[in-house]
């Protein structure tokens, strides 16, 4: 018997086809040369997609002239030609942490969230013709998707993704062993330069150490012209309204003792946020290297909070997901 | 036992509630409180907002039925109507029952009143008891399993002519309850009094007998009546003779006054039948002087409907001379009072010293009077309300040259004293004795007087104190029989005008205020559901926490 959150949630996104289909994968291939971050640049190259018209220079295709433009052209001597967007396919890879504070807590468990939110970005880049691969950052498995918008696919791929951890270690709600064991080897085969990393954790790992790994590796990959952007999923809201105030045997991931007895009260509560939030700031200024960004999906501190209406208020009205996808035809 | 169950369940949740109550909790961020430790009071007792999940809602349950299960408390128990129930049945016997009323005796009305009041519940009556009283209460039977039986049974006593005791009734009311638990194979919860006397206030008293569902039948009926009350002797306070005799006759219900008569016979055969007088409403007198000592007997008539109160006897002593045990000198004093002496069996002692007193009656006479003129002793104290001080001229006293007395032993009261705490009259009541400075003197003056009035003050004040043989007694239930001079006169028995005033209807089937012990317990019930309930949710809770 496990004690709680055991296995991946069976609910799949509770958002139809039809609306991700309004969206699509804001990102395009980043120059190198630039730094990386959220300014892309386009670049002009052999693709189908129009970017604009410019006096023909020597050197240039013939077959680019677009002479009914030229035509109209206020310089009868000048050609136009038509120059085209440089589309290179961007790489995505979503990081899970489906460590077991990730299953917690109860009404909305965090890794159910985190596999709508990536189910969701699949699809949507599937959509756009983007290349995606899952990683669990607990076991370091990589399943790559390609350019499916499969959401069958991109489903079962999160099962196996998610249930890595749970299999690792017998479903137990212990935090030990995170990034500190993980073969690497597979996330850096998998993460090219110029692409996007997502990771989807609560930085709730048991060693300090390991979250230093993880900022470590963050800051790693924004050297090769990386966006990384890591979801910060915190429920310390809904779970300390739900156990409320008083004298608690607390039990959860990470707990060594048998039994960690204390007296919750306004203080205590406040003094341990202020820990994970010093953990977390200590995160931030060691993974940002000009291409991090931490985006926060906080649980409303209710006792039966609503996953989609958490996942709704995020995904569609978070600023910084608006830079990951964008309603179609929007520019 | 209720209670000794109650004390333990209510120790068990002291214990309970001062143990700390660690609720588990599951939190994602657990690991962040490895370093806290438990601080302030880990008290259960503490205000917290309730959150309203299903365990929150078994916790209120629980509450709620170990509160319906308080004993005492009206939702706690429900009524058995099932269950059948002993009862307890007094019947009055006293002479009052013989009264002849319809043609028939009270008695006969009691039994036939039972016989309708029970012979309806039979079938919710488990068992009865029977007892009777009067002056006395007497169990007749127990464990009475028809009521065929039981009205045989009474139908068997006659009334006795002795008086009622109600208090004995309202003691064996008071006790019913505690008798129900007496496993003496009738368990009895409730009581049927049937009497003539109408229902006493304390039945109907707050928690009384009535409040308790007892009842009082009183099968009594106004019926004419006369007959002697009372019987008052007047004797003389020193010798004790039989001066008059004084016979109360009352009328009841109606009973004309104008033709009752008492007829006297004395001691030597002559009877003589004279109306009743002097009526000051419903009672009038007639006055005996017995002039020979012997029996005197009367006789009312018309009687009317009670018999024991027509006819009384009663035997006046024969009265002669005070008897002496005469110590002292001037002997002729036995002839100036008229008293004899005698030695063995002395009704007074006359004694000139202290040291000859025993416990018989005595006088003790101090060294007399010396009156000197104009030389005063004044009286420092005086016991007013003594009759041995009665009628003195204190002014005298102090003239009169009292000596004071010598030593006297304990239980001696000084009366009257002088200077120097000079004792000069004292007095004794057991064994009855006084002391006096001496006898009376001769002569006519206010010394003389002063000394003849202290002796004979001492001599009524003793002499009245002698047991005077009753003119008659009354039925005990060691003689219940009258006979002789022992009369049935007991009070209010020949009351015959008493308005009836039954109290209570017999319901066996009934709830009872005090008998728990008929109810079906329902609390052990409540206690084992809540008990159920509080399991299901440790259960629930210990699920939840492992899920």
């Amino acid at each position: 018997m496990t004690r709680s959150g055991s296995g991946a949630t069976p609910e799949a996104l509770p958002v139809p086809s039809s609306q991700l289909d309004r969206f699509r994968l804001r990102l395009r291939q980043r120059d190198r040369g630039t730094v990386a971050g959220a300014h892309l640049i386009r670049q002009r190259g052999q693709s189908l997609e129009f970017r604009e018209f410019r006096p023909y220079l020597p050197g240039d295709d013939i077959r680019h002239v677009d002479w009914r433009a030229s035509a109209r052209h206020h310089r009868r001597d000048e050609l136009v030609v038509r120059t085209f967007e440089h589309e290179v396919q961007t790489r995505v890879v979503i990081s899970i942490d489906t460590g077991a504070t990730m299953r917690l807590p109860e009404v909305a468990p965090k890794l159910q969230l985190a596999r709508w939110f990536a189910e969701a970005m699949c699809y949507i880049s599937g959509r756009s013709g983007d290349s995606v691969a899952l990683h669990a950052l607990d076991s370091g498995q990589v399943v790559e998707l390609g350019s499916s918008a499969d959401r069958w696919r991109i489903r079962r791929a999160l099962q196996r993704v998610s249930a890595a951890k749970a299999t690792s270690n017998g479903g137990s709600l212990s935090a030990e062993g995170r990034t500190g064991k993980v073969n690497w080897t597979a996330l850096e085969r998998a993460l090219p330069p110029g692409s996007v990393w997502l990771v989807l954790t609560d930085l709730y790992f048991a060693d300090e150490a390991d979250v230093m790994a993880l900022a470590a590796r963050v800051r790693n990959a924004q050297q090769g012209s990386r966006w990384v952007v890591v979801v910060d999923f915190d429920s310390w809201a809904c779970e300390t309204h739900r156990v409320g105030h008083g004298l608690r045997r607390l039990d959860g991931p990470g707990v060594s003792a048998p039994e960690l007895r204390v007296k919750l009260t306004s203080g205590l509560l406040d003094e341990v946020k202020g820990r994970i939030d010093e953990r977390k700031r200590r995160f931030d200024r060691a993974a940002a290297a000009g291409g991090y960004d931490r985006l926060r999906w906080t649980w409303p501190a209710e006792a039966d909070p609503t996953p989609t209406a958490i996942f709704r208020e995020h995904f569609f009205g978070q600023e910084i997901v608006r830079r990951l996808v964008m309603p179609d035809g929007a520019r | 036992m209720t209670w000794v169950f109650g004390a333990l369940a209510a120790a068990l949740f002291v214990i309970y509630m001062a143990r700390p109550n660690f609720r588990r909790a599951v939190l994602s961020a657990a690991l962040f409180f490895r370093d806290d430790p438990v601080l302030g009071s880990t008290s259960r007792i503490a205000w917290s907002t309730p959150h309203p999940t299903p365990l929150f809602y078994l916790q209120l349950s629980v509450v709620l039925l170990l509160l319906l299960a308080v004993p005492h408390c009206p939702g706690a128990a429900v009524m058995d109507r099932s269950v059948k129930t002993g009862v307890r049945v007094l019947v009055d016997r006293s002479a009052s029952m013989s009264t002849r009323q319809n043609g028939a005796t009270r008695f006969d009305a009691a039994v036939a009143a039972l016989r309708s009041l029970v012979a309806p519940q039979q079938s919710a009556i488990a068992c009865f008891s029977l007892s009777a009283f009067d002056s006395e209460l007497t169990t007749i039977a127990d464990n009475v399993g028809s009521t065929a039986e039981l009205v045989d049974l009474v139908s068997r006593l006659q009334p006795r002519p002795l008086g009622t005791e109600l208090s004995l009734v309202q003691r064996a009311l008071a006790s019913t309850v505690a008798l129900a638990n007496v496993d003496n194979g009738c368990a009895t919860g409730q009581t049927i009094v049937v009497s003539d006397m109408p229902a006493p206030p304390w039945m109907e008293s707050q928690n009384g007998p009535a409040s308790r569902g007892d009842v009082w039948i009183d099968v009594s009926q106004p019926a004419p009546n006369a007959g002697i009350v009372d019987l008052v002797d007047t004797r003389d306070r020193v010798s004790g003779q039989v001066q008059r005799v004084r016979v109360l006759v009352s009328t009841f219900a109606g009973m004309p006054t104008s033709n009752v008569t008492l007829t006297v016979k004395s001691p030597d055969g002559a009877v003589r039948t004279e109306p009743v007088q002097a009526w000051d409403g419903p009672t009038g007198s007639v006055d005996v002087t017995p002039s020979l000592p012997g029996r005197y007997t009367f006789h009312v008539s018309p009687g009317g409907a009670y018999r024991y109160d027509d006819d009384a006897a009663i035997d006046v002593p024969p009265s002669g001379p005070v008897r002496v045990d005469w110590r002292v000198a001037r002997r002729e004093w036995l002839a100036r009072l008229g008293w004899t002496e005698d030695r063995d069996n002395p009704d007074l002692r006359v004694l000139p010293s202290i040291e000859m007193l025993d416990t018989r009656p005595a006088i003790v006479l101090g060294s007399g009077y010396t009156p000197r003129a104009g030389l005063a002793q004044p009286v420092t104290t005086f016991l007013e309300a003594s009759p041995l001080v009665s009628g003195l001229n204190l002014d005298v006293a102090e003239r009169s040259g009292m000596s004071g007395a010598p030593s006297l032993p304990p239980g001696f009261n000084a009366v009257l004293s002088g200077p120097e705490s000079a004792v000069w009259i004292a007095e004794r009541a057991a064994p009855v004795a006084a002391f006096v400075p001496g006898l009376p003197l001769d002569g006519d003056d206010n010394v003389a007087r002063f000394s003849s009035t202290v002796f004979l003050n001492a001599a009524r004040w003793i002499l009245e104190r002698r047991p005077r043989p009753a003119l008659f007694t009354l039925t005990s239930p060691d003689q219940p029989e009258p006979s002789g001079n022992r009369l049935a006169l007991h009070p209010g028995e020949g009351n015959t005008g008493r308005t009836p005033r039954s109290v209570g209807a017999f319901d066996p089937r009934a709830p009872r205020g005090q008998q728990a012990e008929r109810r079906l317990a329902l609390w052990p019930w409540l206690v084992g559901a809540a008990a159920l309930v509080f399991l299901t949710e440790r259960a629930l809770a210990l699920l939840r926490g492992a899920l």
